[in-house]
């Protein structure tokens, strides 16, 4: 009977830590940050209940908030298709054209990807500076440009840098999940298609593409998700001391950089927390379909 | 207690006090072993303990370590930039109070307003006092100012008009090659920093009367481009203070150790030191503040009351650091800081600060809990200027800067 009893619980006993870990670090925070948000709080002082005024604020009258959002979904749409292509257009030339190399290719095209954020903020603010960069250098050396280009300091420019600087951290790994997604394409349909006279297009076009439909859904979802929670890169670049929160007019402040400025540079943890949720419900509204296609082919 | 804040305690029962002082702070602690081993000559088991926390995550780190109640400084360094914010959440101990007692008469008058809570509490001491004069290129003032003595220069550049009055001939002289300032932000900080208007009274802000002389002067600048448009702290500066185009530098007490002797190491001999048009200034610094969950609080004051509130702690500081005392009676000693700076072609920059520039500083404007957003809106003003070469009006300004202060923080009333 004892046996039988304990046979019972042993499943609970094996999923228990799952879920007193989930709980602790998960649940628990994010119900208690959302309790957080209906307060006006400093992060030492007594909060003070405040009801929905956060998001009342959040919704109606704060510009930086959906400013912030823009500037994320510019960046990201920009910058996860350009990753992606050339991620994929790397793995395809490596396999098919650098046979002997492309361990080397591999290893400095995946540099990027495991530079800490700081290293890499800080050498673009470099590359970039106004007077002494790089860029700037090689633009005036070889007559291209007259003057110095503020790179930094204008919103267009800076969005362009910071799109650069996703797009050469983040393609070495796209880079790589291609290339795994490309050694499970069964040799025989190149073949196949050789024999049938297809060229090199026509079989990358019609057997490449398709074939990695799983590696192109999984890439674009989760680097949509890591996307929204775009933070170290631009903050890093425009980290240097007095510079500004968001970068030249804002146009560089993301959701997530101006939720850590509001809670843990300004103190305001009760907003902070709003913005967080806020952008969860934004992220919620948007997969709402997604979710429901995914519903619907499982069904 | 320390011997500023009383004079019974004897040296037998300092020695006995036994803590380990943990020091939250950015600057390495071999920077100041010499300091730390001054110090330990008098409370000999008193161990103190640098943790490197750098200024901008500093209000982070306390609030998560106040929040859990766990690994709680003993100390905090606390820079300028914001202190407003930490010190508005009231969680330090008061050190005019029991059982510290410091006498807050003894404090040069100009550090007090920057080592208060908004409730009037004094819970901070000055690391090294901020007050800051003008640096200038020895050779190129010569050239082109026809001197290089810092007295006369100061009795040319009376006021700001003089400034851009001179500072035109210079640039017409030069054919545009010379300028007075790398940016618009170092005459800037001087004006804002000689006036001495809140920038918010009663949650009202107050932007007229605290910035715009300092705006209309510097659009006047830009105008008659004697500024350049260098930004700060970037390599662009550090080779402008390595160059030879640019004359005047700002130049609070650290900087002439921290800054241009480390970023200009063959300028020996080029560089001067003057007081400002207007008057010396406030620009950054830091103080020290006990937080009151601290472990060791008692021990902590005596660690900061000795190294910046005493004569013993001010020599210790003077002499390995170069740091300067916010301890008032030191400068009743007029030789107390005087050391012939061959880097400054033989000036007595110590004596300078103390004698000339200390005495002609006013009072600041207090810290305020919305000096971050201010500073923020007024760092975006300088670069509209930089960015029109000057072609926008002060009431434009303070629209702009009214719209980005009231985004972050709704309840401040415009002006």
């Amino acid at each position: 009977m004892k046996k039988i009893r304990l046979n019972k619980l042993y499943p609970y006993l094996f999923i228990a830590p799952f879920f007193l870990i989930y709980i602790a670090f998960s649940l628990f925070p994010v119900l208690y940050s959302f309790s957080i948000s209906l307060t006006k709080w400093n992060g030492v002082s007594e909060s003070a209940f405040v009801g929905f005024s956060n998001y009342v604020r959040l919704f109606t009258s704060d510009p930086l908030f959906w400013q912030s959002i823009l500037n994320t979904v510019i960046l990201i749409v920009i910058a996860i298709p350009l990753q992606v292509l050339m991620g994929l257009m790397m793995a395809v030339l490596l396999k098919d054209f650098f046979h002997k190399s492309r361990g080397a290719f591999q290893f400095i095209n995946y540099t990027p990807n495991i530079t800490t954020p700081v290293a890499v903020g800080l050498v673009f603010a470099i590359l970039f500076d106004t007077r002494v960069g790089t860029i700037n250098n090689i633009l005036r050396g070889l007559g291209i440009a007259t003057d110095y280009i503020d790179w930094l300091g204008q919103p267009v420019t800076a969005m362009a840098v910071v799109i650069l600087l996703l797009v050469w951290k983040y393609f070495g790994y796209m880079m790589v999940m291609f290339l795994a997604g490309l050694s499970g394409i069964p040799e025989e349909l190149y073949e196949a298609a050789s024999i049938d006279g297809a060229t090199w297009w026509k079989k990358f076009i019609n057997i490449t593409i398709p074939m990695l439909k799983n590696t192109f859904v999984f890439l674009i979802t989760t680097s949509l998700i890591s996307g929204l929670q775009l933070f170290a890169e631009p903050q890093l670049l425009f980290s240097r001391a007095g510079g500004l929160v968001g970068g030249p007019e804002k146009s560089c402040l993301t959701v997530i950089w101006y939720m850590y400025d509001t809670a843990f540079t300004r103190f305001d943890y009760g907003y902070g927390a709003a913005v967080a949720y806020g952008l969860f419900l934004i992220i919620l509204i948007l997969s709402a379909g997604s979710i429901k296609n995914i519903v619907k082919e499982e069904d | 207690m320390g011997q500023a804040a009383t004079s019974e305690t004897t040296e037998t029962n300092l020695g006995d006090i036994t803590a380990t002082v943990n020091v939250w702070t950015w600057e390495p602690q071999e920077n100041q072993q010499a300091v730390i081993d001054d110090f330990n000559e008098i409370y000999p088991n008193i161990t103190i303990e640098f943790t490197t926390v750098s200024s901008a995550d500093m209000p982070m780190k306390i609030q998560t370590a106040l929040a859990s109640g766990s690994d709680v400084p003993d100390v905090v360094w606390s820079e300028i930039s914001n202190r407003g914010k930490l010190l508005a959440l009231d969680c330090w101990e008061e050190l005019t109070a029991e059982p510290y007692n410091l006498d807050e008469s003894l404090m040069l008058d100009y550090q007090i307003p920057l080592s208060e809570t908004p409730s009037g509490k004094l819970v901070g001491i000055e690391v090294s006092t901020p007050v800051a004069g003008l640096a200038y290129k020895r050779g190129l003032a010569k050239e082109y100012l026809g001197t290089d003595d810092p007295d006369e220069l100061s009795e040319m550049f009376q006021t700001w008009d003089d400034v851009i009055e001179i500072g035109t001939e210079v640039v017409e002289k030069s054919n545009g090659e010379i300028r007075l300032f790398t940016n618009p932000d170092d005459p800037f900080n001087i004006i804002k920093g000689q006036n001495q208007e809140p920038y918010v009274i009663e949650n009202k802000l107050n932007l007229s009367a605290s910035l715009t002389e300092a705006f209309e002067y510097v659009i006047a600048m830009m105008q008659a481009g004697i500024v350049d448009t260098i930004e700060n702290d970037t390599p662009a500066e550090d080779a402008a203070i390595d160059g030879n185009n640019h004359i005047f530098f700002d130049c609070p007490t650290w900087a002439p150790t921290w800054m241009y002797k480390a970023k200009d190491p063959d300028g020996s001999g080029d560089w001067g030191l003057m007081l400002p048009p207007g008057g010396g200034y406030m620009n950054g610094g830091t103080v020290v503040l006990i937080p009151s969950a601290a472990e060791d609080k008692e021990a902590a004051f005596e660690y900061i009351n000795w190294c910046y509130y005493t004569i013993e702690g001010a020599v210790s500081n003077r002499d390995n650091l170069d740091y300067m005392s916010c301890y008032k009676p030191v400068y009743e000693d007029e030789e107390f800081y005087s050391v012939e700076d061959d880097f400054f072609g033989g000036q007595n920059v110590l004596q300078t600060y103390a004698q000339t520039i200390i005495p002609n500083t006013s009072v600041p404007r207090p810290v305020h809990e919305n000096d971050m957003e201010v500073n923020e809106a007024i760092q975006i003003a300088l670069d509209t200027i930089e960015n029109s070469g000057g072609d926008v009006t002060v009431d434009q300004i303070f629209a702009d800067m009214t719209t980005e202060i009231q985004n972050l923080v709704p309840e401040l009333e415009a002006e």
